[in-house]
């Protein structure tokens, strides 16, 4: 199977936002990746017309991807390449629309996030027009994007996967968390662990949302994560033009999997949410414990209670509610599994600036369920306010 | 606080400064008339109009937009040049960009562009944007514009 270097698929990602309108699609396919010697035939190509934005922002017609065979050089390679938001669908703010909850994927049927699946069916009958008519053998299918299309991206190489059973490869910038844990693991079982590369700066805001349940694909994997030396999240961490610098000349083995993170030891984690030190939401560390400890905290009432953590999770019910559920449990079990759910709380509580609970007695379900209802509210507002910034 | 930081104005470059000369068959394409048109918050976008002088010369100054930085979207404008000269109409040039900066379409500003209305094929300039021109030129002053 193919690979594309980091650049390539970058490039792409990136010049996907020039096609600002569907006329100049040819343009975007003069690209190396789809020249041709004989310019009689030009490559098969469809231009996906997607529905921006979840179904109650805003249903927005618009451009939104590319799928393409490749040229010469890249033959019996197909390229399905999406676009994240441009200003003129900017109404659709579905990256971070605290109100998105779960549906189900198209293929495995594990919960995704419902704002990205959306947008990934509305294109879908295109996309499957596209292979029924292609006619030649598949090498290797690439799905690339940046941000939103990253997201969208992941939905479609799960699609292709699973689906089509072709040789896929997904290459992403910045993109969000897209499922759970299940879909998560079934992606990543179904497109091959190596064949995954989510390319990500330490301080864009985007990849940290949204929040526990929703996890990265690759599985358990820190992805290439690119180092950067600001402390504080920021907008510039997350725009196209900069992941194209920072990958420039690399290779994927130069991006690497991040010298190992504290996050998912358990010492680590019992230490941070021991710890009384103040805690600062604006610094990118601060999102990673949070998810680590939420994570933590949720398993060890899970195994003690005996829930399946992802069956709860299936439901109409919000992502808050659920995990309320849990925790509120956890209080009523033994005092060593309970003192895990105090400590998260303060410190979530502390997060968000409310007055910290006293004991064990005040933390009711509905409390919990408003501390995490405004962390999450705060996630996607810092989310947004990162990128403000610039 | 950073967190409640936000909601800056920022200066956009929707197209950047293009002077040159317009021939038809070699001859100055004298009065010919030129057609700018740009688009980034809509799909109509809008128009301006130059006209080439005597010696076909032009001059289409820089367009800017200011817009107020909207979280998780990029810009994305389109930019299309047609000529009116004796009657017809000619695409001179057309294409996208997402960069935001001065000279970004090419990367550099380009010296003594010239417009042959007749030129069969347009070039693609692919490095920094989606660019088609039949204009050429002798080189790009690359400037730091970010």
């Amino acid at each position: 199977m193919v690979d594309l270097n980091p650049t390539a698929a970058a490039t792409l990602a990136a010049r996907i936002y020039d096609v600002q309108n569907p006329m100049l699609v040819d343009l975007f396919l003069k690209l190396p990746y789809f020249k041709r010697s004989d310019k009689s035939t030009t490559a098969q190509h469809t231009h996906l017309k997607a529905e921006v934005g979840g179904r109650v922002v805003l249903n927005h017609e618009d451009g939104f991807g590319v799928c393409a065979e490749g040229g010469e050089h890249n033959k019996g390679e197909i390229f399905l390449i999406f676009r994240g938001t441009t200003m003129e669908n900017k109404k659709a703010d579905v990256l971070t629309d605290a109100r998105i909850g779960l549906s189900f994927s198209s293929t495995s049927k594990w919960p995704v996030h419902s704002g990205f699946q959306h947008c990934f069916e509305s294109m879908l009958p295109a996309i499957r027009s596209f292979f029924t008519s292609f006619k030649g053998s598949v090498k290797t299918v690439h799905c690339i994007g940046h941000s939103l299309g990253g997201a969208v991206a992941s939905l479609a190489a799960d699609w292709v996967a699973q689906t089509l059973k072709l040789p896929t490869k997904l290459y992403t910038f910045g993109a969000p968390r897209v499922g759970t844990e299940l879909f998560a693991r079934s992606t990543t079982s179904a497109i091959g662990e190596g064949n995954i590369h989510r390319v990500y700066h330490r301080t864009d805001p985007v990849p940290m949302v949204p929040l526990y349940p929703f996890v990265h694909a690759p599985y358990d994997r820190q992805g290439h994560y690119l180092y950067s030396a600001h402390p504080l999240t920021s907008a510039a961490a997350h725009f196209m033009a900069n992941y194209i610098a920072s990958v420039d000349g690399k290779s994927w083995q130069q991006m690497c999997d991040a010298p190992d993170q504290p996050y998912t030891i358990e010492s680590a984690i019992e230490d941070w949410l021991k710890s009384k030190s103040p805690v600062d939401t604006s610094s990118s560390t601060f999102w990673r414990w949070v998810d680590s400890a939420i994570i933590y905290v949720i398993k060890k009432v899970a195994m003690t209670a005996i829930m399946g953590i992802q069956a709860t999770f299936i439901s109409t019910f919000t992502v808050a509610d659920k995990i309320a559920y849990i925790l509120a449990k956890g209080i009523d079990l033994a005092e060593n599994i309970s003192v895990w759910v105090e400590r998260l709380m303060r410190k979530l509580m502390q997060a968000i600036g409310m007055t910290v609970a006293k004991n064990k007695k005040e933390l009711t379900r509905s409390l919990i369920r408003q501390v995490l209802t405004r962390l999450s509210e705060k996630a996607n507002q810092h989310a947004r306010n990162a990128l403000r910034k610039l | 606080m950073s967190l409640f930081f936000g909601g800056e104005k920022k200066e956009a470059v929707l197209f950047s400064p293009l002077e040159g000369k317009i021939t038809f068959e070699g001859k100055p394409a004298a009065g010919a008339k030129i057609k700018l048109w740009f688009a980034w918050k809509d799909k109509e976008g809008e128009s301006e109009f130059f006209t080439a002088d005597d010696q076909g010369y032009f001059s289409i100054p820089t367009k800017t937009a200011v817009y107020k930085q909207t979280p998780l979207a990029q810009i994305s404008i389109g930019q299309m040049i047609t000529v009116d000269f004796n009657g017809k109409e000619y695409l001179i040039w057309r294409g996208g960009k997402s960069s935001t900066h001065l000279y970004g379409e090419l990367g550099g500003q380009p010296q003594n562009v010239t417009c042959e209305l007749t030129t069969e094929e347009m070039d693609a300039h692919l490095e920094n944007a989606l660019i088609e021109t039949l204009c050429k030129w002798d080189q790009l002053i690359k400037k730091d514009g970010k």
